[in-house]
């Protein structure tokens, strides 16, 4: 059953063997395969219950609804804004169905910087396939590429980039394009529509609107999960109490270890929150003479590859990547204000976004304030500002390849080139943060996993070093960047320690 | 203004407080900032746009950030209302769908 807060009328004292702590890419597959195995589940998000119903295609509804702060949420110093999601679903409700495994360098090189063990693709391999059946991952058609993806395609094709059409978890999709906004059409194959309705239906109790404020641990176990059921405004309506067995925390590599750090557990080693990667990126702008509309039609079908090689070097690279927005997102990420905006705002129509994502090493921080709310810093060290110039030479080079007439870089004071101007400005000047927009969707890395208790927050199955009843399902666990979009990584690592905690129950259960 | 009011009650209740000091700091700032006696609104065109580029580009962290608050508010309270989409080609929602209201 699924009840949100409005339906709560009075506080609630809940015991449950199991108490889920999030609703995205982790904590609905955690929910599903637990609650499927007999366990008696409870899963609380703070955020709301919307359904397609809800889905209005509009800006200024649904950001409120699907996103963390509006989509407001950024670091400290305001120059890396962070759009996550708070509903129930998470991330996976308004994200871009890109569809990757883990990549083989990546895992290999957990293994043997973290000692994690047991986690090569062949391990994982069960856990991926459970997970894209799930998901119904395929690959996405030929005539499913909008005209916006084949910019930038037919731009790599005469440059001889390597790209790809990738694969995604849409079914039956309209090509409406409102993606980032929640399918109205049940197409794309969220936790929303997928995990949540299956642990709905083996039994998990699931509560949105219920926001944790604190666990609380004893003897050395986690013993409560105390929260407050909120509004639609996020006001406090109730309390709620929780006494699980288990706990298994998938908030979000922002809200994850805030909520350990307030309540002042798994951190004896001082490294929750610490090590965030964020995957963060800038775009630039292609101006074409003719229409693209490229709001229209699946937003991210293609992927260029040729700039990060996770075989030779696991630790550097960037990828390039189709991007498009609505018109109070375009609007806000343009520099500038009145008519110069306006005249740049009256080709939205024509024009073709592409952003360069990094795989980054540069590290940044969650800490808490005194009300217990994450505070985000993230360093950007200076090679990777240098790597943003030269991916945004890269990206103004496609764009000019496939017809571009112009391309607008959105620093503070706009860069306007033509196809016949230098583009080597942009290497030279890079990406320093506060010059231009840099944004993260991916945030990750901040409750490490690994086998060394003195540097890792949780162990090769997600569990708590320090609280043996206390896993961690999300991106936080990653111990380095994912250097790949993470949905499928998250909820296969979710499988994974969903199927280890069932094969440890009577353990964990005891005390 | 009402879907600026609207996300207002979405954010953090001190956020709110803070965007007021920070409006008044804005409309009262040109003799400080600009060496003008008036107010934002009451400066000609010209200035009030010399006005807001200073605040844009301003190399005082809270101006700057005060600023970028200032703008995404107004873009989405400009870029939400249907009336504006012609004017940059942007067709809106794909269909009508059936809407429920927020829980309040």
């Amino acid at each position: 059953m699924i009840t949100t807060g409005s339906q709560i009328s009075a506080d609630l004292d809940l015991t449950a063997e199991v108490c889920v702590i999030g609703s995205g890419a982790g904590g609905a597959v955690v929910a599903k395969e637990l609650a499927e195995a007999g366990r008696d589940v409870v899963l609380l998000e703070q955020g709301g219950h919307y359904t397609k119903d809800d889905f209005t295609q509009r800006e200024d509804e649904m950001m409120p609804l699907l996103y963390e702060d509006m989509g407001q949420r950024a670091t400290v110093d305001q120059t890396i804004m962070i759009l996550q999601g708070r509903n129930i679903g998470g991330s996976t409700v308004h994200n871009l169905c890109y569809c990757f495994r883990t990549p083989e360098p990546i895992l290999e090189k957990w293994r043997r910087e973290s000692g994690v063990r047991d986690l090569a693709a062949a391990d994982l391999l069960p856990s991926f396939e459970r997970v894209e059946q799930m998901l119904k991952v395929k690959p996405i058609r030929p005539d499913e590429v909008n005209p916006l993806n084949n910019k930038i395609r037919a731009g790599c094709e005469k440059l001889g980039y390597s790209g790809f059409v990738t694969n995604h978890n849409r079914e039956n999709c309209t090509q409406s394009g409102f993606c980032l906004l929640g399918c109205p059409f049940d197409a794309k194959q969220s936790m929303l529509i997928t995990y949540i309705p299956a642990a709905d239906r083996a039994g998990a109790r699931i509560y949105a609107n219920c926001a944790v404020r604190r666990i609380t641990s004893e003897a050395g176990r986690v013993r409560r999960v105390e929260g407050e059921v909120v509004d639609g405004l996020g006001r406090p309506t109730h309390r709620f109490t929780v006494t699980p067995q288990v706990v298994v925390l998938c908030a979000g590599a922002i809200n994850t270890p805030a909520l350990l750090l307030h309540s002042g557990i798994a951190n004896a080693n001082g490294r929750v929150g610490r090590d965030l990667h964020l995957h963060p990126s800038v775009l630039l702008s292609g101006m074409y003479d003719e229409d693209i509309y490229g709001y229209r039609g699946i937003p991210q079908s293609y992927y260029v590859d040729e700039f990060i090689d996770l075989e030779t070097d696991p630790d550097s690279g960037y990828i390039l990547m189709p991007v498009y927005g609505f018109p109070v997102m375009t609007a806000t990420q343009l520099p500038g204000f009145g008519p110069a905006h306006f005249e740049v705002m009256k080709n939205f129509h024509r024009m073709v976004g592409i952003l360069v994502l990094m795989h980054d090493q540069s590290t940044g921080q969650v800490q808490i304030d005194r009300h217990g709310r994450p505070q985000i810093s993230y360093a950007l060290n200076a090679k990777e500002q240098q790597l943003f110039g030269e991916g945004l030479e890269h990206c103004a080079e496609i764009l000019f390849a496939s017809g571009a007439t112009e391309v607008m870089v959105p620093y503070t004071q706009p860069l306007f080139l033509n196809a016949e101007q230098p583009r080597d400005v942009l290497r030279e000047r890079g990406a320093r943060p506060g010059e231009i927009p840099i944004a993260s969707t991916h945030p990750q890395s901040t409750c490490q996993m690994g086998e060394d208790r003195h540097r890792a927050v949780v162990n090769s199955y997600c569990q708590s070093h320090e609280l043996p009843n206390l896993f961690v399902c999300d991106m936080s666990v990653f111990p380095s960047s994912l250097g790949a979009p993470p949905q499928i990584s998250t909820a296969a690592l979710a499988d994974r320690t969903a199927q280890y905690i069932k094969a440890q129950w009577s353990a964990l259960a005891k005390g | 203004m009402q879907t600026i009011d609207t996300a207002l009650l979405q954010l953090p209740p001190d956020v709110p407080q803070q965007l007021s000091y920070a409006l008044l700091l804005f409309e009262y700032g040109p003799p400080l900032f600009l060496g003008k006696p008036s107010t934002f609104s009451g400066l000609p065109p010209n200035w009030q746009d010399a006005y807001l580029e200073g605040w844009a580009s301003s190399r005082f962290h809270t101006r700057h950030i005060a600023f970028q608050a200032f703008k995404n508010l107004a873009m989405l309270g400009y870029y939400s209302q249907d009336a504006t989409w012609a004017g940059i080609h942007y067709q809106g929602p794909w269909a009508p769908k059936p809407r429920r209201m927020i829980e309040s």
